[in-house]
């Protein structure tokens, strides 16, 4: 084991020597019985395991389940694209309407409180609740869901006054078809 | 598409030579095809894709191998991996017979390897990964491997030799190997 070869024989075997290590090898080795002996030996070895595990055959299951996984897993993307316009446009108008009327109900008990002002203070629902939205009548129909929170806000300057705002998030469209 | 099917006797061998046990392999191999299909942002590239879906399997022996182990334990008969269980060594042509017979013998050496050994030298071997792909799937560093793989080399090698003294040449198999690569 005294030999350059034999100091460099996994490395040439996993491919790792650098050209001038590669033509040191190649002379050494030349002159090394045990390491042609151990190169030779080595490449029938890996021939020989390759062949063997190549009889292994899988389960014939495994085979059905990659038919299965091989089918299309996301929905249409133009299905999805329209999809999502319509939700954008609804979600949009919902909160230009929702926040049009909290702004118009705290100017007004702004008004009626006088130069002092309103206090006002937000609080948000503990959990949001999760709504989902299908169209029966679309051929493809899409599962529009959102995380739904509702927002009042109190004029702490008077009793009677709260506004009920919704927010929505995690707006999600996926393919109907799939779910 | 994901194509993950031309990979799927390779993983299940790769599992098999990770457990050296049939039904917890195909789990293993089954999980690892969910995985796949469940990932957000699989890789495109064909070689990419086999080296990732191995790292997915060996990143779940890993991480939860644990509960699949003491599965073995359990039902330590139950699919228990024998190289006779998985290679036909029945009828057949004579020379088919006899290549079997070194088929099976060569597996159920190797299977007696530790487990990180038979992981670098099936991935090394069968899958002709690269040092550095065996290092990334299996979360180890390079000299690791390499460290791994020559001991696991030396083993079969002494193995060979042995067989070769006593008159069981592995040469049969290997020739039809090289003649059809």
């Amino acid at each position: 084991m005294n030999n350059y070869c034999c100091q460099k024989l996994d490395d040439f075997l996993d491919g790792d020597l650098a050209p001038d290590e590669q033509k040191r090898f190649d002379e050494a080795v030349a002159q090394c019985d045990s390491c042609q002996t151990a190169i030779a030996q080595q490449a029938n070895l890996d021939a020989a395991l390759k062949s063997a595990w190549r009889e292994v055959a899988p389960p014939a299951g495994l085979n059905v389940t990659a038919d299965e996984i091989n089918l299309p897993a996301k929905p249409q993307p133009e299905h999805a694209q329209r999809a999502l316009h319509v939700a954008q446009a609804a979600i949009a108008t919902i909160l230009a309407a929702s926040l049009f009327i909290a702004i118009s109900t705290m100017s007004r008990n702004s008004g009626d409180s006088g130069a002092g002002g309103a206090a006002t203070s937000a609080r948000l629902d503990a959990a949001p609740s999760v709504a989902r939205h299908t169209d029966p009548l679309d051929a493809h129909p899409a599962v529009i869901t959102f995380d739904q929170r509702s927002i009042g806000v109190v004029d702490e300057s008077s009793d009677d006054s709260f506004t009920l705002v919704r927010v929505y998030s995690n707006i999600n469209v996926a393919d109907a078809a799939n779910n | 598409m994901l194509r993950i099917e031309p990979y799927i006797p390779g993983l299940y061998r790769f599992a098999l030579a990770l457990c050296r046990n049939a039904t917890v392999a195909e789990d293993l191999t089954q999980e690892t095809l969910v995985r796949a299909l469940a990932a957000a942002n699989p890789p495109k590239q064909d070689r990419a894709v086999k080296s990732w879906l191995f790292t997915v399997l060996a990143n779940y022996w890993r991480d939860e191998g644990r509960s699949a182990r003491n599965r073995l334990r359990q039902t330590a008969s139950d699919g228990a991996w024998t190289a006779e269980s998985v290679i036909d060594s029945g009828d057949g042509p004579d020379q088919r017979l006899i290549q079997n017979e070194t088929r099976i013998a060569i597996l159920s050496r190797m299977q007696n390897l530790p487990e990180r050994q038979r992981q670098v030298l099936y991935l090394r071997a069968v899958e002709e990964f690269s040092i550095d792909e065996i290092a990334t799937t299996l979360s180890l560093n390079r000299d690791a491997v390499k460290s791994s793989l020559s001991v696991a080399r030396k083993t079969m090698r002494s193995w060979a030799s042995q067989q070769d003294a006593d008159g069981r040449t592995l040469g049969p198999i290997c020739k039809d190997e090289l003649k059809t690569e």
